[in-house]
C-alpha cells in the first residue's frame, strides 16, 4: 500500500474519533454543571431509581458480553463456531445494549450528575461519559471502508471494556453492597 | 438516500435519549413542594 493510500485510510479515523470525543465532552461539561435531583421519570415495576438503573445496567453489561463472545465467533477466534445468524445477534445485542445505556446515562446524568465523591463514583462518572463516545466512535467506524484490520477490534474491545467497568462500578457496587 | 444501520442506531438512541430526558425533566417539574405537617411555610 502507497503513503498515500495508508495516510488516506489513517485520515479516516479522524472525523470518527473527533465527533466521539466531543460527544464525551459534552457529557461531561453538561453532567458537571447540572446537579440531579434525583427526580426521573418512574418505569414502573421498580422500587426506585437506584434499582431500575441497577437492572438496565446489569441488562447492558450482559448483552456486553454476548457481544464479546459472538465478536470472538465472528473473528474466528472461537474455533468450529459460526452459525449464519451470529452478525445479526452481535449487531442486534450491541444495539440493545446501547439503547439501555442510553436510558441510564440520561437517569444518572439528569438525575445526578457528574459526581467525583469517591474514586468509584468518579470513574463511573468519567467512564460512563466515555462510552457514549467511543460507542459514536464504533458505529462511525463502521461506515469506513479501507482501514486497517486491527481498528474494528481495538475499537470494539474499547467500547466493551468500558461498558463493563461503568457496569462493575454502578449496578456491580450497588448489588454487592445496597442489596 | 439509505442511511447506514449504525447511524440509524446512534439517531434512534438519541431518540430515545430526548424522549426519557422530556420525561424526566417533566417529572421533576411537576413534583410540588408540600411541607410535612405541622410545619408552616412563611
Amino acid at each position: 500500500m502507497s503513503e498515500v493510500q495508508t495516510r488516506t485510510g489513517n485520515g479516516k479515523l479522524v472525523v470518527p474519533v473527533l465527533a466521539g470525543a466531543l460527544v464525551s465532552v459534552l457529557l461531561g461539561v453538561y453532567g458537571a454543571n447540572h446537579k440531579g435531583k434525583s427526580i426521573v421519570f418512574e418505569i414502573s415495576g421498580f422500587e426506585n431509581l437506584a434499582r431500575a438503573k441497577t437492572w438496565l445496567a446489569l441488562l447492558a453489561g450482559v448483552l456486553a458480553l454476548v457481544q464479546l463472545v459472538s465478536a470472538l465467533i465472528m473473528w474466528g477466534k472461537i474455533k468450529g463456531v459460526n452459525p449464519p445468524w451470529i452478525g445479526g445477534l452481535h449487531r442486534w445485542s450491541g444495539r440493545i445494549a446501547f439503547w439501555t445505556a442510553v436510558v441510564v446515562g440520561v437517569f444518572c446524568l439528569y438525575g445526578i450528575g457528574f459526581q467525583t465523591f469517591d474514586t468509584r463514583v468518579w470513574l463511573h462518572s468519567l467512564l460512563g461519559c466515555l462510552f457514549f463516545g467511543v460507542f459514536v466512535v464504533k458505529m462511525l467506524v463502521l461506515t469506513k471502508s479501507g482501514l486497517k484490520g486491527w481498528v474494528l477490534p481495538v475499537v470494539g474491545g474499547i467500547v466493551f471494556t468500558v461498558l463493563v467497568v461503568v457496569v462493575v462500578t454502578s449496578a456491580g457496587w450497588y448489588v454487592t453492597t445496597q442489596m | 438516500m439509505k442511511i447506514k444501520s449504525p447511524i440509524v442506531t446512534l439517531l434512534v438512541g438519541l431518540v430515545i435519549a430526548a424522549v426519557v430526558a422530556a420525561l424526566s425533566i417533566n417529572a421533576a417539574t411537576s413534583k410540588h413542594y408540600s411541607a410535612p405537617a405541622g410545619v408552616v411555610i412563611r
